[in-house]
């Protein structure tokens, strides 16, 4: 048998490498999984949507929902586009390779070697997000405070992000310019950012970007039907660039048509309130009692202990509201609301109250409030500013006062009352103060300043 | 045995006339394909190749007629392609492009492990089958391309332009694998330098402008440069520019059938 | 050898601004302006800030990614030999492009501040991933940072928008545009090819 053999290479002045451990020529899909763009793909997926989840942990870790909203956002904002711009590369490798030429004498059908190129980035980019979101479901795992996960949009995304690879290589062959692949990906970024963060309309809806409001989550067929619809689209593209019998691609078109009309017709129906989000939990040993949202019930025990200086001091007192409550909208009549625990990031992060002291003195201060009145009387402010002083001080009392000190004539003398009302009700008896706060509650709500008890 | 017949071969590239009616038959052994540039050998390769369809005339290889999917499809198993400009990708190691390129064949995958590590030894690479071909220099790429034409053992191998790149001493390796190959297959040479012809093919056809302005044996090639005054280094050169002399004298008679 | 036909050379500058395609440049910027000030006056658009302020981080990319792919060099290994000194020539091609879309924006776009500090701010991102990655996938470190950003942000632009405004916002997208640029002028764009990667 003949060979040609290697001469010494003084050039390169490096001995010839000892053959790596190869192994056997495997499948073409290993080759092209382990040294083709792929893994780029899957780690730059990785990496962007790592870190544009970790740059806002506060706003997610802890919230099964809003961890899942987040997720998907990532998918279609981050995935998707970094997936579209891959397969566009990708696609367009042939002609930057010159191998065109050799793969046209090519004995297997054009879909088998667009798969085999094609099905690995997009396989690596589905890895790369889906190991991100196992990462931020697990961070979430240990903050959260009742709920469940909500996994459902998981496959629907690795649907979305697999068919954008493959719609890009399909745009990679079809386009000979270069710059294709990060116009590709910066308008499917556009169109994606268009639609999310806000009311999609009723064609907007067939985008995969598309959300329903804060705090809802999908229906279980809507991350179903998006996956049909993204995923035949997908389909239908490649099968009219690779197939000889072009009426094939027809098919997937139809499964798209009809999960398109699905999508469109549902509406708003595609998205609900969580299960639980009407329900509250409560405890009762305290007076009011105080109730959570019982997707956050986890939270119960903080919340009460943030209270109980509060609850403590209001013992024996009458004519108080019964409970605390955490529902969205305004409280009923014998009900109090308790301050906002969500968006999760600012009151609660990471499953805590972030700010026990401001959390009393907001709840506090709810307890004493008169909102809806038109006006307020100076000396009912100063009534009301001596219960809440009483109750749990605002965090920011001393600085307010400070403030006030420096000011004029006004400001001094509102000062001065305020004081003098916070020291009478210090100096009560505790029975006496009881009784005072007793005919106090009874007037809280209204706005007749004559009817409040004087200090 | 003929494994290829061309009757009436016309083809056009863009509006420019390639080939121009060409009648040729060829059978097994190396048949170097000569003429200058623009003469049409690539052209006739690419046809070949089934990578370009001809305006007009056909083409019969291995007995199929490669006008039909059908016909293309079965000569494509049987062919080895080395076009002249080779791609490839640069991050695959020489023994993943080459797998790669007998699964594009449809090589049984049981039998393509043996059949990779066969044709990359047979080219002097066995030592950097797992390199990656990135790092290999000019000549070892042109090599690779080799390679991955003979992984499927072809009967018929085109190869244009196969020693660019090489060194003499590799071209002379080279000739020697040809001259094997061309014992069992029908192996096409595009090539610009006569010397390659002279040394390992069997039969010579020279293109000029189209059409075939000679056809017959290295041996007979240099007989049409006996002159020793002709311009020429030696007489397989003379005999070539003799042999393009006669044909662009004689335009009328540029369509001759041969054999 | 055949005669040369006597005909006009065109001058050096005007060699290189072809060599670099910048007509095409130009134009492209040019259409980049003109869609983003359509765009930002389109009645969806004009009457919600954080759409705007969607379509001229948009703008900010697109002008800088095409400023970025034009420090293109087709035969950088042929550049390197030469006599010229290609500081100034990249630091002229760098700066008059900057400077026309800068212009541009500061006329067509409704919040110019704003357009043009994200615009030098991109820019020097690129013109240093065009100097590190090579000049045809420069525009990713931005348009990456910029995606993932939007991401993080939820949705929430108020710290974008307060940028120009707040402590060090042009003195931020000035360095930025000062190094990425230097980075560019003093090592040229990275050579690519079937080499170069």
């Amino acid at each position: 048998m003949t060979t040609l053999t290697d001469p010494p290479h003084p050039k390169s002045g490096t001995k010839p490498r000892a053959p790596r451990a190869g192994g056997p020529a495997g499948h073409p899909v290993r080759a092209e999984g382990l040294r083709g763009l792929g893994p780029w793909a899957g780690a730059a997926v990785l990496v962007a949507v790592a870190v544009g989840m970790g740059t806002g942990l506060d706003r997610w870790q802890g919230d099964w929902a809003e961890t899942g909203r987040r997720l998907h956002a990532a998918a279609c904002l981050l995935g998707a586009p970094l997936a579209v711009a891959a397969g566009c590369r990708q696609g367009g490798r042939e002609r930057r390779r010159g191998t065109g030429e050799l793969l046209r004498t090519a004995v297997r059908p054009p879909l088998a070697r667009f798969l085999v190129s094609g099905l690995p980035v997009a396989l690596w980019a589905v890895a790369g997000y889906l190991v991100a979101a196992v990462a931020a479901l697990l961070a979430t795992w240990p903050y959260a405070q009742g709920d469940r996960p909500y996994p459902a949009s998981l496959p629907a995304d690795a649907v979305l992000i697999a068919a954008a690879a493959l719609t890009g290589q399909v745009l990679g062959r079809r386009v000979a310019w270069w710059p294709v692949a990060p116009l590709a990906g910066l308008a499917a970024y556009a169109a994606s950012a268009a639609v999310a963060y806000q009311d999609p309309g009723a064609l907007g809806r067939l985008a995969p970007s598309a959300d329903g409001a804060y705090g809802t989550v999908p229906l279980w067929w809507q991350p179903v039907a998006m996956s049909v619809w993204t995923g035949s689209l997908a389909l239908t593209a490649v099968l009219a660039c690779t197939v000889r019998r072009r009426v094939l691609a027809f098919a997937p078109l139809a499964a798209a048509a009809v999960a398109g009309v699905l999508l469109v017709q549902a509406g708003d129906r595609l998205w609900h309130e969580r299960p639980l989000a009407h329900r509250q939990v409560c405890d009762t040993s305290t007076t009011p009692r105080i109730c959570v949202d019982a997707r956050y019930a986890g939270l119960l025990p903080q919340v009460v202990r943030a209270l109980s200086g509060v609850t403590d001091r209001l013992a024996g007192v009458r004519g108080l509201p019964v409970r605390f409550e955490d529902r969205p909208g305004r409280p009923r009549r014998d009900e109090v609301e308790l301050p906002m625990l969500t968006p999760v990031g600012r009151t609660v992060v990471r499953g805590r109250l972030t700010d026990p002291r401001q959390y009393a003195f907001e709840a506090g201060a709810a307890l004493t409030g008169r909102q809806d009145c038109a006006r307020t009387d100076p000396r009912v402010s100063a009534v009301d500013d001596a219960v809440q002083h009483y109750l749990a001080p605002n965090p920011a009392e001393a600085s307010f006062d400070r403030a006030a000190a420096r000011g004029d004539a006004d400001d001094r003398a509102a000062l001065a009352s305020r004081r003098a009302a916070r020291a009478r009700l210090a100096a009560m008896g505790a029975t006496e103060r009881r009784q005072w706060l007793s005919a106090y509650f009874a007037t809280a709500r209204g706005c007749d300043p004559g009817e409040v008890p004087s200090l | 045995m003929t494994t290829i017949r061309l009757t009436g071969l016309t083809v056009r590239h863009r509006k420019a006339v390639a080939l121009d009616g060409v009648d040729l038959a060829l059978g097994t052994g190396v048949h170097g394909l000569l003429g200058p540039n623009g003469a049409g050998k690539t052209s006739l390769i690419r046809v070949l190749a089934t990578v370009a369809e001809p305006a007009a005339g056909r083409v019969e290889i291995l007995g199929e007629d490669v006008a039909g999917h059908r016909g293309r499809v079965a000569v494509r198993r049987r062919l080895g392609y080395l076009p002249q400009e080779f791609g490839h990708y640069p991050r695959f190691t020489v023994r993943d492009f080459v797998a790669y390129v007998a699964w594009l064949k449809e090589l049984p995958a049981a039998r393509t492990p043996a059949a990779v590590e066969r044709a990359v030894a047979r080219v002097g690479l066995a030592d950097r089958i797992d390199a990656r071909i990135g790092t290999l220099s000019g000549g070892m790429v042109r090599r690779v391309g080799l390679a991955q034409a003979i992984v499927n053992e072809p009967d018929l191998l085109l190869l244009d332009e196969p020693t660019a790149g090489l060194d003499p001493e590799q071209r002379v390796e080279f000739r020697g694998l040809l001259r094997e190959l061309g014992a069992h297959a029908t192996v096409i040479v595009s090539t610009h330098l006569v010397e390659d012809v002279a040394a390992a093919c069997t039969e010579v056809t020279l293109l000029d402008a189209g059409r075939v302005a000679h056809h017959g044996t290295p041996g007979g090639l240099a007989a049409l440069g006996a002159d020793p005054d002709a311009p020429g280094e030696n007489p397989v050169e003379r005999g070539y520019a003799a042999a393009l002399r006669a044909h662009r004298a004689a335009p009328a008679a540029g369509r001759e059938a041969v054999r | 050898m055949t005669a040369v036909l006597p005909g006009p050379t065109s001058s050096g500058a005007l060699l290189y601004a072809r060599s670099r395609a910048l007509p095409h440049a130009l134009a492209a910027a040019g259409v980049t302006a003109v869609l983003a000030a359509g765009a930002a006056r389109l009645p969806g658009v004009r009457a919600e800030p954080d759409r705007v302020l969607f379509v001229v981080v948009l703008w900010a990319l697109g002008a800088a990614s095409v400023i970025g792919a034009s420090l293109h060099a087709e035969c950088a290994e042929l550049d390197g030999t030469a006599a010229r000194r290609w500081w100034r020539w990249r630091l002229a091609h760098l700066l008059g492009l900057t400077g026309s879309a800068a212009c541009a924006a500061a006329v067509a776009l409704p919040t110019p501040a704003l357009a043009v500090v994200l615009a030098l701010a991109c820019t020097g991102v690129t013109a240093a991933a065009a100097a590190l990655l090579g000049a045809r996938v420069c525009w990713l470190p931005a348009v990456v940072v910029a995606g993932v950003a939007g991401v993080a942000s939820g949705g929430d632009a108020g710290a974008l928008r307060a940028w120009p405004a707040g402590p060090g916002g042009w003195s931020v997208a000035l360095a930025l545009f000062a190094a990425g640029g230097a980075l560019h002028v003093v090592r040229g764009a990275r050579p690519e090819g079937p080499r170069g990667g």
